[in-house]
């Protein structure tokens, strides 16, 4: 399902530019492809390293974004993920040969990124001009603001340590955008399942950010 | 650490939610079993979850309300559809007293005033383009508050997203009326060079009365999106399932072309005739990941008994490289059409049923552990193509393109049958893995016979304003007519005819090799490693079939052009100069008509050959319109051609020759090009080079009217005579074709010279013969003067070599006279005299004819004719001064 096609490796790099670079994105990009070949052959420590890799590419997109969408104020993650990954389409250079494995890393990212943002914002306190992001699968009537990030956050880490699985498909579907089915193949459960753990581990979140309402 | 129990907690929620509401709390408490604080907890789980569930989405507001009235002139009747660009209503153009569909384009899409300006001129172009296929587009309009809304045709039906959504999958023969309608209108539009960016089952409407009409909507308009606008997209596409049909390319932010068209079309033709998707992704992100770096799922496994010409179709339009897809949407529906099997003979008299499924045989079991492939294993495969590929080389189809036939009876329609006949040929000649050869004027019988595999024959029927194009194409092995084209046209209409006829017949004649070669690129390449894939092309195996677009999109402009192409071949000077006012008018009409300057320059030359005095103006005429078609287009071989002989006029040779060879990479057949930059590689002795190019020339377009006597030409010239006289004797045969004879007559002459003595008298006899017989063909159409240089000249030639001088001088006075009124060069009249001794007389004319950029002097060093003269200091000026 997941098939390979290998595609010819070009070196062609975009320059990660120093300033615009996040910490820890000290990242060469040919590096870049040697951590990829490392993951690709199955060296999970790899992917720690690729997450520093594709922050601050990530957090470019979103702040050109944020530019655009000044009258809205709101900013949905999924869309982000998107746009991210089609800025990654066009480096011919990278040859990504397992999609789930790519997306639970993009999710990752976008996680860091979100809460990033939130942490900077809620420093700058309100009205600092920058836009609240969203998860378009959690904002609803019931959360009449859009979700605090942070508190989100601690939630989701609450989570980890009572159901791992329930949370880690929360950040594959609220981070990265990935469905049921999608879920079930990066995990390796079946997509009734799921559904079937994220409309509980929902309930529980929503529960819970409420009462923090 | 989990502080409870969630295998339980799942178990209870899972059961209770799929409940009926009613049941619920029952349900619930006998789950628990009296464990009230997970009741609790899961009741709260539950009421949460009910919140949060997705509800009836939130009524949007709309742009218009029924009965209000839009720019004053449009009623709105009611609310159709939303898309992604906006929305759309039925409305009543009270003006015109018609109903129309009224389209907003949402406000954040065009908010700049720039891409304002871009979206009307978008919409003022979209309404130039009428087709039976394409919906009406038909004015710009802004609403209350400046709403950009744009009006087009209604279309009462529905859309074939919805049709699909309903019955699926269809058979494939009720597929294919509606794939054929929906590619006359993408043809429509790409002949236009217009892109449509947003094909999709959503943006086809099918009207069913009075008959099934496909209509395509919103073409071209997709690109309005401004490219940080385009941000907004993802979500906008994700409701409306767009970018499934996005090509890749257009994921990597290439322009989008006609072929990510193709794509699109592919795609949903593969949705119409199969269950699921050719891309297994429901997230947008994995979508693209399939898309970039994942293979289609072959249609074929998706659906039983879909016809192999189906599958191999659908495939080549998702190829991952734009150029590996069919040229054009007709390709593509001629080569579903095809179902017959091609037979190739292989060697050792085994009969192969086609080596389509020979070759997917050898490959599939390696290609399904393609770890386990050894080197040898990989060089057996490779030999057994190598086997494969030698039969196929062997059988290059040979297309014979004759001369569509005037049957008018009105001899002013030649130019229109004479243009399809060239534009059938332009457009064959870009396909690869077939040879094409012009059948000009010639239908001798038994030509047909000549290895031919394909015939391409028309005719030109009608009067007046009505015309009716047909072209027949035959495969000549087995005599059957394997397509047909009609068009009914207007004569003013000569552009569409040339396109729509030509374009639709090449998508045939590509559908019928495609049928059994295209296989190969669409399902094996993508998959084959790359050292394959290389020999496949060492191999001269490319199937990438490209046919190029019109040259010009002007109508009356092409017909001006066709008017003075046609004069021009006659290569008269009445006809040439008749030549230059169309080809004037040609670049006049359409000051961007690149063939239309390069046709104009050469003609311009053409002219100059027959003029007296030096012509400085036509010169920079050439050179002007050259450089114009260069600087249009320096992809177009027809300019560079152009610009080459410009330079060649200008003895800038090397220059020339980088033309030259620009022209020949970018149509490596391009016969006329060959033989003229063979022409100028024997002025510097490259022999080696310019007699195998000259033969290549000759052997792509044996029937053109300069390829018998230019080959002919080049034999002599490079002092191989005996060559020269049995090709142009076995091509001549008992046909007129005067510059053979001439050239066949200065062999004999030549050969003569050098012959045992009573061998000489016979060849100048037969020399004189072809005299004689040029005298004759002259006469035949001499205008006012009778004048017959040509015969003229070999007389006077012929018989000074004899030595017969008092014979030859009628003919030398005939010359002279010839010369004053304008219609020998000084050049022909030159090499007279060096014959007779008169050096100074000859040297004289010859600078004469430098002066003119006189054609002839091309080879002025190349003419035994001449040779007395090579001491002179004179002579050696001239040919300083053109640097040879």
């Amino acid at each position: 399902m997941l098939s390979i096609l290998l595609r010819t490796v070009k070196p062609m790099f975009r320059e990660v530019s120093p300033e615009k670079s996040a910490p820890g994105a000290h990242t060469e990009p040919s590096d870049i492809t040697r951590v990829l070949q490392r993951w690709n052959a199955g060296d999970e420590g790899a992917r720690a390293q690729l997450i520093d890799y594709m922050y601050p590419e990530l957090k470019k997109i979103a702040q050109a974004r944020m530019r655009s969408e000044r009258e809205d104020h709101t900013l949905q993650a999924t869309a982000l993920v998107s746009e991210f990954f089609l800025q990654l389409a066009k480096r011919e250079d990278l040859v990504w040969q397992n999609r789930g494995h790519f997306l639970a890393t993009a999710a990752q990212a976008m996680k860091r990124l979100l809460i990033d943002h939130a942490r900077a914002r809620n420093a700058a306190k309100r009205g600092s001009g920058e836009p609240a992001l969203t998860l378009d699968f959690l904002s609803t009537d019931l959360l009449r603001q859009p979700v605090d990030m942070l508190d989100f956050n601690r939630y989701l880490d609450r989570l980890w340590e009572e159901e791992p699985r329930m949370a880690q498909i929360v950040e594959l579907h609220c981070f990265g955008g990935l469905t049921y089915v999608e879920i079930a193949e990066v995990i390796g459960v079946d997509a009734k399942t799921i559904r079937r753990d994220w409309q509980l581990a929902r309930a529980w979140l929503v529960g819970h950010l409420k009462r923090a309402d | 650490m989990p502080t409870r129990d969630w295998d339980l907690i799942k178990s209870v929620f899972e059961k209770a939610r799929e409940a009926p509401e009613q049941d619920q709390s029952r349900l619930l408490e006998s789950l628990c079993g009296g464990d009230t604080g997970l009741l609790a907890f899961v009741q709260s789980l539950i009421r949460n979850d009910r919140e949060v569930s997705p509800a009836e989405p939130m009524c949007r507001t709309r742009v218009f309300a029924d009965q209000n009235l839009v720019a004053g002139r449009f009623r709105i009747i009611r609310f159709i559809d939303q898309g992604a660009m906006g929305e759309v209503y039925e409305a009543f153009d009270e003006r015109l007293h018609q109903r129309v569909a009224l389209k907003t384009v949402r406000a954040e899409l065009v908010r700049s005033p720039d891409a304002r300006s871009r979206f009307e001129r978008e919409i003022r172009m979209a309404r130039e383009v009428t087709h039976e296929n394409l919906c009406r587009v038909f004015d710009y309009v802004e609403g209350d508050g400046g709403i950009p809304c744009y009006t087009m045709e209604l279309i009462e039906g529905e859309s074939l997203a919805s049709l699909l959504d309903r019955e699926r999958p269809l058979a494939s023969d009720a597929a294919l009326e509606l794939v054929r309608q929906i590619a006359h209108g993408l043809d429509a539009l790409h002949e236009r060079g217009i892109v449509h960016r947003d094909l999709k089952p959503s943006n086809i409407m099918l009207a069913r009365h009075p008959q099934l009409r496909v209509v395509l909507m919103d073409f071209g308009l997709a690109k309005l999106l401004n490219p940080e606008e385009e941000l907004f997209q993802t979500r906008i596409e994700q409701q409306m399932g767009a970018p499934y049909f996005m090509a890749p390319e257009l994921l990597r932010d290439e322009q989008p072309s006609i072929a990510s068209d193709l794509y699109a079309f592919g795609l949903i033709v593969d949705e119409m005739v199969t269950r699921s998707r050719a891309f297994a992704a429901q997230s947008l992100q994995s979508l693209y990941f399939a898309k970039l770096w994942e293979s289609p799922i072959p249609p074929g496994e998706r659906s039983d008994g879909l016809p192999p010409a189906w599958q191999a179709a659908i495939l080549k339009c998702l190829a991952g490289q734009p150029s590996e897809r069919f040229a054009s949407a007709s390709a593509f529906v001629a080569a579903l059409e095809s179902t017959a099997p091609v037979v190739v003979t292989a060697g050792k008299g085994i009969r192969l049923p086609a080596w389509k499924p020979r070759l997917q045989s050898v490959w599939a079991p390696i290609a399904a552990r393609p770890v386990t492939l050894s080197l040898a294993g990989a060089l057996a495969l490779a030999a057994g193509l190598a086997m494969t590929f030698a039969t196929s080389r062997a059988e290059i189809p040979v297309v014979q393109v004759y001369d569509v036939e005037n049957a008018t009876g009105d001899s002013t329609m030649a130019y229109l049958c004479k243009g399809t006949s060239n534009e059938l040929i332009r457009r064959m000649t870009r396909l690869e893995g077939v040879r094409v050869v012009p059948m000009h004027e010639v239908r001798r019988p038994g030509a047909a016979a000549k290895g031919g595999a394909i015939a391409v024959e028309g005719s030109l029927l009608g009067s007046g304003d009505q015309l009716r194009l047909t072209v027949l194409l035959t495969d000549l092995k087995s005599g059957t007519v394997f397509g047909t084209e009609n068009l009914d046209a207007k004569a003013s209409e000569s552009l569409r005819v040339e396109n729509e006829l030509a374009l639709n017949t090449t998508a045939k004649l590509e559908a019928h090799l495609v049928s059994g070669s295209g296989v190969i690129g669409s399902v094996l390449t993508p998959a084959l490693p790359s050292f394959l894939t290389s020999w496949f092309r060492s191999a001269g195996f490319h199937p990438q079939l490209q046919v190029a677009a019109g040259p010009t999109t002007n109508g009356p402009a092409f017909d001006s052009y066709l008017r003075g192409r046609q004069l021009m071949d006659e290569f008269t000077r009445a006809s040439l100069e008749a030549a230059l006012p169309y080809l004037n008018k040609a670049v006049e009409l359409d000051p961007k008509f690149a063939l239309g300057y390069a046709t104009l320059a050469e003609a311009n030359l053409s002219v100059m050959t027959f003029m007296q005095t030096p012509q400085q103006q036509m010169m920079d005429a050439a050179q002007r319109a050259a450089g114009i078609a260069i600087a249009l287009d320096p992809q177009l071989p027809e300019a560079q051609a152009a610009q080459a002989i410009v330079l060649q006029v200008q003895w800038d040779w090397q220059k020339a020759e980088e033309h030259f060879r620009k022209a020949l990479s970018l149509k490596p057949r391009y016969p006329a090009a060959k033989r003229r930059y063979a022409g100028m590689l024997l002025q510097f002795g490259r022999t080696a080079e310019a007699l195998p190019l000259a033969e290549q020339a000759f052997a792509e377009d044996p029937y053109d009217r300069g390829a018998i006597p230019g080959m002919g030409l080049y034999y002599f010239l490079s002092g191989r005579i005996a060559e020269s006289i049995s090709f142009l004797e076995a091509q001549i045969g008992e046909s007129d074709m005067q510059a053979a004879r001439h050239n066949l007559g200065d062999s004999l002459a030549q050969a003569a010279i050098a012959a045992a003595p009573a061998e000489r008298a016979r060849l100048f006899r037969r020399a004189l013969a072809q005299a004689d017989r040029v005298t004759l063909i002259e006469s035949k159409s001499a205008g006012p003067g009778g004048f017959t240089p040509t015969g003229d000249e070999m007389h006077a030639h012929y018989l000074t070599m004899m030595g017969d001088a008092s014979a030859a001088e009628p003919y030398y006075l005939k010359m002279e006279a010839e010369y004053q009124a304008g219609v020998a060069s000084p050049s022909i009249l030159a090499w007279l005299c060096a014959l007779r001794g008169d050096k100074n007389r000859a040297l004289t004319l010859l600078e004469e004819g430098y002066a003119h950029r006189d054609r002839r002097m091309l080879y002025v060093k190349l003419f035994p004719a001449l040779a007395s003269l090579h001491a002179e200091p004179r002579f050696q000026a001239i040919v300083a001064g053109m640097k040879l």
